[in-house]
């Protein structure tokens, strides 16, 4: 009986480690074009606290250098961002940096209003996916999954992306173990330029409300930062598409006006921030690169300095060691990609390869 | 008597039988009419010159028949989940994104009086033009009239009853 | 509830559990809760149907019962000599008859409405259309409850059987309900008759670990021929089916063999998953299938393929037509007006005639099914008439009693069946069309000209689909089932096969995200 119950055990422990085994293999590593997925995970590496914490979807990730943030105010932060992340997952990121620590402020990108529905499974997996289990993670699940996901797939990853057996590549083992870091801390870094061109032209809507479900979580966010007393500041970063209608921004100012909010649309302050779409732009006037994110740090920087509770962290021996670390990784990818875009024009890890002239 | 009963029992399973189909009806059995209507009903079209541009068709032929473009604009969505491209012509845009690997129509926004729809309403036209053309069975919202037909949603954007606007948008299935 | 769902594989936990839980006499409860919980999954309202059948049945087969024991009561009581018995019985009979028929009537009266109504108005518009007239209306699609063919064959089987004295009626409504609405059974059958099935339906044996394991291997090995073999290799399939303009020559035969390949996997698939399903319970339901491509004819598949519908069309179709007033009255003319030898044909062509003309409709509310049906009567009832020329053939060549000649008869076979199996996925003249295509035109090197890409399949696919098959070649040469060759391995063995199975299905399986979880083929019915 006895030996029995040890080889069911032994039986048990194979067959979990094996599963595991293929599903840690069959999981997206994001380590080539696509990052994105990686980024909720990256955050629980830190082992120091920050002082701000910015939540949103590639306005947010894209837009503001948390090292400049530091080296220039000593402003230790976070970017809780990922790509097309409902206002609910960032709710519910929220709720889940608060297990471990309570940031002095909160900086929401409210770009994210607009989306009233995921639109791509794939963006759910790649905020989700990363978050650890908690019943945070589950409520933000149930809240934004869409049809066809199940609450299983999330709890065994493999049953989604078994299919991917067919087609792995070299990254799923070399990345099977460890991951390395794609972010600094949740900041995109894109060193290459694409000036702002033409735009379609901006398309009416015939309903410019945003959905209940958007304003209920807005609202649950201003809540839980007032119950934490943490400063809650609203803001929308520079971009000139798509469009953010006037509409929209009247909602926002509304409520920012209601709730007596710090509402910061940069699209207003662009000649104080310095942003000229000619450089500080890799996509043409969506996004901005790390010359544009830096700008917005800087400027960002002389509002955050004056919320109460903000210190310079660069006096603290052991924040300074651990910043100066990340800032010797962000130093060196920005040169690693200038280099690389002024020898080629691009940036081979995020451009999709052209077919050759064979085929091939 | 024992005739007339099962007569009267027969009546009963003959009319019984006949209700079923019915039956289900209440019972909400049916598949959901409206999509097998909208597959019957034929979709809005916007035509330039002789080239028909349908919502949710391949835009290779279309692309092909309307020759080069004024001017193309390349969004990549977020992480690179996908890609819409919009093509500017005289008058108006056609906007494409990948489907099952192919690229399709999404929508077409006409943006000057250059073109007008088939059905002869362009940018200036009365609303009143619009509802001889397309009929009063549209939904109405800050004066936005939408008609849908088929896989397409075809809205009129009014200020002060004219037309400002008109777009042209593939119903994605669900 | 889909059997390929996450819903399904929660609900077989619980249901397991349950199992292991509830006391083996309250088994049978149990597992009617949980096969109405399974049927209202889908919407409470498509209760009604299977209830209704129930009910009515129930009362009917007690009807009929009730009137034969009190005649026999009263018989006791009377001194009737043989003649008055005889006119007494036959009163009876016919009294019996009438609730008998009633229960037909109505059961499959409503099975024919909510089946066949769309194929009879689209006869009755054809018909309308040679004079150029039409309804000018159409009909709206309505949804089909699950498992009616099913359900309302087995349960006529058993007013049948009562009817005929084989079959005592059953006293409790809620024991008729489970063997009508008995869930693992609703989505492809097996077809059980009431007989066969009560005992282990309402006393199941005892939960055991051995059976659980056999269960188990025989559940994995299921859901490994639907989700791997099955659910890859359809949409391809269909691919093909749906455009013969495109897909011919040798994707025609392409076709054929994947149709059929694809039609066994899906189907068997879900009857290992159905049986072994009962079978960890500890319900034994008879078996659906016997190695159907180890025949040496068609007449041999067709005792081995869906075994329990064909043994219900002999039953209750072949046998009472071939016997029938009608059949012996047209032997005789026949026999009179041609030769003896044509009019003994008459019960066999009949039967045959009717049998497959049942069995076409079915299987799908369309010509091409009847036509399938007919295809093939027409075939067995030639191979019938042909017979004695083949034994003779057969004794002059040595050949034919080697085993390489068994292999060709089997191929032979398993060929005829793929083809026959066109008429149900192409129009009739397009069968005949295709075939001399695939004969005349069949071209290997136009596999390379980019059609194939066409289908939807990648070079892992193929691997997969090579795999599969050789599993399945092998589990079909053996008369051993795999369950019953892998309990005799070491554990160890036991361990690894399971695991192993359970591996390719998680892994290689056709499911999740971007899948549509598809029906089994057979559900549909």
């Amino acid at each position: 009986m006895k030996k029995r119950g040890f080889v069911f055990l032994i039986l048990s422990l194979f067959s979990i480690a094996v599963l595991a085994g293929f599903q840690r293999l069959v999981v997206p590593k994001y380590m080539g074009q696509v990052v994105e997925g990686n980024f909720t995970a990256e955050y629980y590496r830190e082992t120091t606290p920050h002082q701000v914490l910015f939540l949103g979807n590639c306005e947010a990730y894209e837009n503001l250098s948390p090292v400049v943030l530091f080296r220039e105010y000593g402003i230790t932060s976070y970017i809780r961002g990922n790509a097309n992340q409902l206002m609910p997952q960032s709710y519910y990121l929220l709720e889940d940096t608060l297990r471990t620590e309570t940031p002095v402020a909160v900086v929401l990108n409210i770009s994210s209003m607009k989306e009233a529905v995921q639109e791509n499974e794939s963006y759910n997996r790649m905020t989700m996916d990363g978050m650890r289990w908690s019943s945070s993670k589950w409520k933000a699940i149930e809240a934004t999954k869409t049809e066809g996901e199940h609450m299983v797939e999330y709890l065994f990853p493999v049953l989604r992306f078994h299919s991917r057996i067919k087609e792995l590549e070299a990254d799923d083992f070399t990345y099977f173990w460890e991951r390395g870091t794609v972010s600094h801390n949740g900041f995109y870094m894109r060193a290459d330029v694409r000036p702002a061109g033409e735009f379609p032209a901006e398309r009416r809507l015939s309903d410019y409300s945003f959905s209940e479900q958007n304003w209920e979580y807005l609202d649950r966010i201003r809540a839980l930062c007032e119950e934490q007393g943490i400063t809650l500041i609203l803001m929308k970063s520079p971009a000139l598409y798509p469009a953010w209608h006037s509409q929209w921004e009247e909602q926002i100012v509304s409520y920012a006006e209601e709730h007596d909010l710090t509402y910061l649309n940069c699209m207003d302050h662009l000649d104080e921030i310095g942003i000229d779409f000619s450089q500080d732009t890799y996509d043409g006037g969506l996004h901005m690169n790390v010359y544009g994110a830096e700008k917005m740090a800087r400027y960002f920087g002389e509002l955050l300095k004056e919320i109460p509770g903000i210190t310079d962290g660069r006096t603290d021996p052991e924040l300074l060691a651990v910043w100066e670390e990340k800032g010797r990784f962000y130093d060196s990818m920005k040169m690693a990609q200038e280099t690389e875009f002024a020898e080629h024009g691009y940036l081979s890890q995020f451009t999709e390869a052209e077919p050759s002239s064979d085929g091939s | 008597m024992r005739k007339f009963r099962m007569c009267a029992a027969a009546a009963g399973l003959c009319i019984l039988m006949a209700a079923v189909p019915m039956t289900s009806y209440g019972f909400s059995l049916f598949r959901s009419n409206s999509e097998t209507e909208a597959a019957e009903e034929t979709a809005y079209e916007f035509k330039k010159g002789d080239t028909v541009i349908s919502m949710g068709a391949e835009a290779a032929p279309v692309l092909t028949a309307l020759g080069t473009a004024k001017d193309t604009f390349e969004q990549d969505s977020c992480a690179y989940q996908g890609k819409s491209i919009v093509y500017l012509y005289d008058g108006f845009e056609m906007s494409t994104s990948k489907v099952d690997g192919k690229e399709c129509i999404e929508s077409v926004y006409v943006t000057g009086n250059q073109v007008s729809t088939p059905e002869g309403i362009k940018i200036g036209s009365g609303i009143e033009d619009v509802k001889k053309a397309y009929g009063t069975d549209y939904e109405e919202s800050f004066g936005v009239y939408r008609y849908t037909a088929g896989n397409t949603e075809l809205s009129f954007y009014t200020t002060n009853n004219v037309v400002d606007a008109i777009e042209y948008l593939v119903i994605v299935a669900q | 509830m889909l059997l390929v769902s996450y819903s399904f594989a929660a609900f077989l936990a619980v249901l397991l559990l349950g199992c292991f839980l509830v006391p083996e006499r309250f088994r049978w409860l149990f597992l009617l809760l949980f096969s109405l919980i399974f049927y209202g999954a889908g919407g409470p309202q498509y209760l009604v149907y299977p209830l209704v059948t129930a009910l009515s049945t129930w009362y009917l087969g007690k009807r009929i019962d009730r009137i034969g024991r009190e005649a026999k009561a009263y018989l006791k009581t009377q001194n009737f000599d043989r003649a008055q018995k005889k006119e007494y019985n036959r009163s009876v009979k016919k009294r019996q008859k009438r609730y008998l028929i009633l229960g037909l009537v109505l059961n499959f009266g409503i099975l024919a409405a909510i089946k066949y109504t769309p194929f009879f108005y689209e006869i009755c518009n054809g018909l309308l259309g040679i004079f150029g007239l039409s309804f000018g209306f159409s009909l709206p699609g309505w949804t089909l409850p699950l498992g009616i063919s099913y359900y309302t064959f087995q349960t006529m089987g058993y007013l049948v059987d009562v009817y005929n004295k084989t079959e005592e009626a059953e006293e409790n409504p809620a024991k008729l309900g489970l063997f009508t609405l008995y869930f693992p059974q609703l989505t492809a059958g097996p077809v059980s008759r009431f007989g066969a099935l009560k005992e282990t339906l309402f006393s199941p044996e005892p939960m055991s670990f051995l059976r659980f394991k056999r269960a188990g291997f025989r559940i994995l090995w299921g859901y490994f021929k639907k989700l791997v073999i099955a659910d890859r290799l359809g949409p391809a399939v269909l691919v093909i089916t749906q455009d013969p303009q495109t897909y011919h020559g040798i994707y025609g035969l392409l076709g054929i063999l994947g149709y059929t390949l694809w039609m066994y996997a899906d189907f068997s698939g879900c009857i290992d998953i159905v049986l072994g399903i009962s079978e960890a319970i500890g319900i034994r339901l008879p078996e659906n299938f016997d190695r159907p491509f180890a025949s040496k004819s068609l007449a041999e598949l067709w005792r081995r393929w869906h075994m329990t519908l064909m043994q219900w069309f002999r039953e209750y179709i072949f046998f009472p037509v071939s016997t029938s007033n009608l059949a012996k009255r047209l032997s005789n003319g026949l026999s009179k007006r041609l030769s003896r030898e044509v009019g003994n044909r008459v019960p066999l062509y009949l039967g045959s005639l009717t049998v497959w003309l049942v069995t076409g409709i079915w299987h799908g509310a369309s010509w091409n099914y009847v036509s399938w049906g007919l295809a093939n009567c027409v075939v067995m009832l030639a191979s019938q008439e042909l017979a004695g020329v083949f034994k003779s053939a057969r004794s002059r060549f040595g050949f034919t009693k080697t085993k390489a000649y068994g292999y060709f008869e089997c191929i032979r076979t398993c060929l005829l069946f793929a083809v026959l199996l066109m008429f149900q996925y192409y129009p009739f003249p397009v069968v005949f069309a295709m075939l001399i295509d695939v004969a005349a035109g069949s071209r290997i090197s136009d596999l390379f000209d980019g059609r194939f890409a066409g289908l939807g399949l990648a070079a892992g696919d193929l691997w997969i689909l090579a795999l599969g098959l050789v599993l399945l070649v092998i589990s079909g040469l053996r008369k051993e089932s795999i369950q019953d060759l892998l309990l005799k391995k070491h554990w160890l063995i036991q361990y690894l096969a399971a695991f192993g199975l359970f591996l390719l299905i998680l892994l290689f399986g056709v499911y999740g995200h971007g899948y549509d979880a598809s029906q089994f083929i057979y559900n549909q019915f």
